[in-house]
């Protein structure tokens, strides 16, 4: 009888597994993740960045437009979304909770840049927009507008116009109340149609609303 | 509108779905210590509400006793001490500190530099600096949010950690580089007033010198200036008067330092120059073999700034110059000398006095060389002189 030595299999460990309380092979529950992350597991951290990561960045998109800023941003939301995981409750309201810390952390930097930015009447022509060259002049020159807009009426304004949000959901990712997130909207909205309406690159978007 | 909004959001989300700028973030979060669960507000009041009351019972205190031993302060004054002394008890971060791996050499006013190969520099905040060889930085201010580093020469990588209140600046000659977190190389020459700024990751802002206004760099993007009307040595130019210009309009100084032979030629200096791009470029010039103009620029150094760390260092480096490449020993001898007396406890103090003692034994001044031999070995019996300084004891007086 010949013996047949057979190599040994060549194993690599490529992960810890699942963060504890998962079961193997299904993905951990946001209750899990916010236990997780009160024991300082680095997995259950990376688990819920890869899980609202997509939605966080999008929001940050929405209010500030398209920049080099956003990745710094995006940090800035998770770093303090890391720290403060264990003030939630309510596990099932994780999303709304990354989703509003991603919020107020653009309205600090739409504030800190409004307060930088010297004032103007008159808003810079168009071609001088240079946020993001990938972007199309029109998409561009909307962000130079909202630009001219006080900090929460555009993230309000931006909320429902943009991301297309209800304005209960405007109200409570503001943390304001519902009625006052409709004085924000109706404020931007008259503000920003106003300002488009007199631009001439965004003119011809406003036919219906002149 | 709506449809404006519509094409807004239908760009963005095609933006969106490269997902580069999450896996970049992902990267930094990974790379950094997960953060430690803040503390609940209500304990941070309480700490907060107990600083205050103790502030309250030292200013009470103290102006109890001022007002038993001074004339009474006019009410308003009093209100502002008490605020200055809340603000001082409301604790700063603490000012960060930095490590330099045996491959830097740390020298006279706080320069780091790397010879050979490339030399880490790693900072309290995990934060980290890679100078590339023969680069040469400075670590000009920390504190709680960041660092100042001066670029001196070469190419220096950064790795800077971001956190809400990061504040780093890399000080490129007449440049300001300013991060908040991010990758990035940032290469200064001072003879072409060159800036090349890459930035791998994040986003930096990058203004001064010739930039018209402050110019965003993003991840993956580079930036490349100069500006030639603050170059140190244009290349092109053959007219060598022209080789150090003024920063401003003052007049050319002349005059030779020290016991150095005035150069009617060539004179290489002028009034206000940046003795540290000035100390660079010496260096460099040393490098390339340009053995006159590199002692003729630490000479104007010296005149420039008497007294300076900078004018320490010049005159460290004639000594080294006059040593290693013209092997004039008793010259060589004097600028040790010179460095030792304006700088007793300097970076460069053991080296000088390792030099000065081989210095004088080459000259065939034994007697001194043998007795700065024996001193050495008393202070620094591990130095890198200690072998020669022991030669030099044991050997039998002529």
């Amino acid at each position: 009888m010949s013996a047949t030595r057979r190599a040994a299999p060549r194993l690599r460990l490529v992960s810890d597994g699942p963060p504890k309380g998962a079961e193997r092979g299904a993905a951990p529950s946001d209750a899990q993740l916010l236990a997780g992350l009160a024991r300082g597991d680095r997995a259950c951290a990376d688990a819920m960045y890869d899980r609202y990561a997509a939605d966080a960045e999008r929001m940050l998109v929405r209010l500030c437009g398209q920049g080099p800023e956003i990745a710094d941003l995006l940090h800035d939301v998770f770093l303090r979304a890391f720290e403060r995981a264990h003030t939630i409750r309510d596990p099932a309201a994780l999303r709304s909770w990354i989703v509003s810390v991603a919020v107020r952390r653009a309205r600090e930097h739409l504030r800190r840049v409004a307060r930088s930015r010297p004032r103007l009447d008159e808003v810079p022509p168009a071609q001088a927009a240079a946020r993001d060259p990938e972007a199309s002049l029109a998409v561009r020159r909307v962000y130079q507008l909202l630009d001219r807009l006080p900090p929460d009426d555009r993230i309000a304004f931006a909320l429902r116009q943009i991301e297309g949000m209800k304005l209960t959901e405007v109200a409570e990712v503001c943390g304001v109340s519902l009625a006052t997130a409709k004085r924000r909207i109706k404020r931007g909205s008259a503000r920003f149609r106003e300002m488009a309406q007199r631009d001439e690159l965004l003119a011809t978007w406003m036919g219906e609303d002149r | 509108m709506k449809e404006l909004f519509e094409e807004v959001r239908a760009e963005q989300d095609r933006q969106l779905s490269d997902d580069h700028v999450r896996r970049d973030v992902a990267s930094r979060l990974r790379d950094a210590p997960l953060p430690a669960p803040a503390r609940p507000a209500r304990a941070r009041w309480l700490e907060l509400a107990a600083a205050a009351a103790v502030a309250g019972l030292t200013v009470g205190a103290a102006a109890w006793w001022r007002a038993a031993s001074d004339p009474p302060a006019p009410p308003e004054h009093a209100a502002e001490r008490t605020v200055e002394r809340t603000v001082e008890r409301a604790a700063p971060e603490p000012a960060l500190t930095y490590t330099a791996a045996p491959e830097v050499q740390e020298a006279a006013g706080g320069f780091l530099a790397a010879a050979d190969a490339p030399g880490e520099v790693r900072f309290s905040d995990g934060s980290a600096l890679t100078l590339a060889p023969e680069a040469q930085a400075r670590v000009v201010s920390l504190d709680g949010a960041g660092a100042a580093v001066a670029i001196e020469r070469g190419r220096v990588h950064a790795d800077v950690r971001h956190r809400e209140d990061t504040r780093w600046r890399m000080l490129a000659g007449p440049f300001v580089v300013h991060v908040v977190g991010t990758r990035l190389a940032v290469a200064w020459s001072g003879v072409d007033a060159s800036l090349v700024v890459e930035v791998t990751e994040g986003a930096v802002r990058v203004d001064g010198g010739c930039l018209q206004a402050p110019h965003p760099v993003a991840a993956g993007d580079s930036l490349r200036v100069t500006c030639p009307e603050l170059a140190l040595a244009p290349a092109a130019s053959t007219e060598p008067r022209a080789a150090l210009r003024p920063r401003g309009e003052g007049a050319r100084v002349d005059t030779a330092p020290d016991d150095t032979a005035p150069d009617d030629t060539a004179p290489d200096h002028a009034a206000g120059v940046d003795t540290g791009s000035a100390l660079a470029e010496a260096r460099r010039s040393a490098a390339a073999g340009e053995l006159e103009r590199a002692a003729r620029l630490l000479a104007a150094v010296r005149s420039e700034a008497p007294g300076s760390d900078d004018a320490a260092l010049a005159a460290f480096l004639l000594g080294r110059l006059a040593f290693d490449e013209q092997d004039d020993h008793e010259a060589a001898a004097r600028w040790f000398r010179t460095y030792r007396r304006e700088r007793p406890g300097g970076a460069l103090a053991r080296e000088a006095h390792g030099r000065l003692m081989e210095a004088l034994q080459r000259a065939g001044h034994a007697d001194e060389a043998r007795a700065l031999a024996v001193d050495y070995l008393a202070r620094h019996p591990q130095g890198p002189h200690a072998s020669v300084a022991r030669r030099l004891t044991e050997a039998r007086a002529p």
